[in-house]
């Protein structure tokens, strides 16, 4: 054996752990549906906001934390980025007419909160222009294959194949608290398969569905909210 | 007995019988064993415990014309629960300081004024200023984790009972108010989703409080002025 082979053993090795992480990286299969209903004209000026919150969880909406962070962050970049309120200072400003028990079920509650001492006020101080209320979450809706990993004192791996379906299903309801009315809803599904395949080492081809529906709802909502043409 | 020397122990020349090895081995397995015992008790001894702190928004609502008293029994500023679940480690809340703050905040935006009192009713001062005493109590105090609800939330609810007394002592009505927090384990920590579903709770009972009293309706005939009417 020269020196020169355990070098391009060596290398081998690397290569192949290379394409593994950067295998590790490439999406699943995904399709992904974005729409919108529009109600009325919008537009947002720089000095307003909106803010962004999951529906209550007294109606039974399950919402992720992440997502209603995803959305707000992302709404926040790019060319038509909106300015957002944060939430959980805007709950704390309205106590306690926002809390899960307490927030308006539809556009219709609007004209009774307004009436309430204190809160015209609050919400003008706030700049808050459109309130969003998002529903829907990511379930898994299929699984199967299998996959077996073992460690022995010589070394170890694994073998198999296992698969999951993953249902990124999210709806934003838009009031326009200035006009006191529904403005509209965006929505965005997305639909994703990951697959691990392993022989020895296993690589991950995992489908980013909520991301993707994240991305989706929010470039939407911007869409949405800053374009004031016609209906 | 077979002699045997112990190679292991170049420094020991002294032979090491048959017997020995045996006892000395007996002694190291029940070591182990012992070893083994005391760290399944440690385990299952594990706890978790989740002392709720919070501060809670002033709300907006419009103050009832009315002075009142506030009784708070040691039972409700102390408060503390402890729950063993079966399968799973012992959980425990402290809640005693964030109920007097609860009621603090809920009770000093309800009303135009408030005091500390002693009893639920007298004579004599300071009773005869007042519109009314309230003996807020906590009833019952339940809590779910995601593998018992299977979903990915934590929640808990909780029961406080408002009895409202007339001056000298005469209860009007014992109002319960229930309440229900939840919280997502994604975001959180094991302990902190607990805590942050207690929050919730104590935020639910208080947004029911200020919204909901001057509705009651033996509250509202016995306190309520007509022109405080449905205005809260």
């Amino acid at each position: 054996m020269t020196n020169r082979e355990p070098c391009r053993g060596i290398n081998i090795f690397i290569k192949l752990f290379a394409a593994a992480l950067i295998a590790s990286y490439l999406s699943g299969c995904m399709t992904t549906r974005v729409e919108e209903s529009k109600n009325a004209a919008t537009g947002i000026l720089d000095s307003e906001s909106v803010v962004i919150m999951e529906a209550s969880y007294h109606t039974g909406n399950d919402t992720e934390d992440k997502f209603i962070d995803c959305v707000s962050k992302t709404v926040q970049k790019g060319p038509n980025r909106i300015n957002v309120f944060p939430d959980e200072e805007f709950v704390d400003a309205l106590f306690p007419w926002f809390e899960p028990r307490t927030m308006p079920q539809g556009p219709d509650g609007l004209p009774d909160l307004f009436a309430r001492p204190g809160v015209t006020e609050r919400m003008k101080e706030s700049g808050v222009r459109y309130i969003v209320w998002v529903t829907g979450e990511t379930e898994q809706s299929a699984s199967g294959g299998s996959l077996s990993c073992a460690i022995a004192p010589g070394g170890g791996g694994c073998f198999g194949l296992a698969w999951w379906e993953d249902d990124a299903s999210y709806a934003a309801a838009i009031w326009d608290v200035r006009d006191g009315k529904s403005a509209g809803e965006v929505s965005a599904d997305v639909h994703g398969t990951s697959v691990i395949p392993a022989l020895i080492i296993p690589l991950p081809l995992i489908a980013r569905t909520q991301t993707a529906a994240c991305k989706g709802l929010a470039r939407e909502l911007q869409s949405f909210l800053v374009d004031s043409g016609p209906l | 007995m077979t002699p045997y020397v112990n190679y292991k122990q170049p420094g020991r020349s002294r032979l090491w019988t048959g017997d020995r090895v045996v006892k000395v081995l007996a002694i190291r397995q029940a070591i182990r064993a012992a070893m083994l015992v005391a760290a399944g008790l440690l385990l299952g001894a594990c706890s978790q415990s989740v002392v709720v702190k919070t501060d809670f928004p002033e709300p907006l609502v419009e103050p009832l014309p009315l002075k009142v008293g506030l009784h708070y029994d040691p039972e409700l500023t102390d408060y503390s629960y402890t729950e063993d679940l079966p399968s799973d480690v012992t959980w425990s809340f402290t809640l005693g300081d964030v109920n007097t703050k609860l009621f603090d905040g809920a009770f000093n935006a309800l009303f135009e004024q408030t005091i500390r009192v002693d009893d639920t009713g007298g004579t004599g001062d300071p009773y005869d200023g007042l519109n009314a005493v309230i003996e807020p109590t906590l009833e019952a105090f339940e809590f779910s984790l995601p593998r018992q609800s299977r979903s990915e939330q934590y929640a808990v609810w909780i029961r406080y009972r408002l009895n409202v007394y007339t001056p000298d002592g005469t209860l009007i009505t014992g109002w319960p108010v229930s309440a229900y927090g939840q919280s997502d384990s994604r975001a959180f920590g094991k302990n902190d989703a607990m805590g942050q579903a207690a929050i919730n709770a104590l935020r639910d009972a208080f947004a029911s409080i200020v919204i909901g009293f001057a509705k009651e309706p033996q509250i509202k005939a016995a306190l309520i002025p007509e022109s405080a009417d449905d205005e809260s």
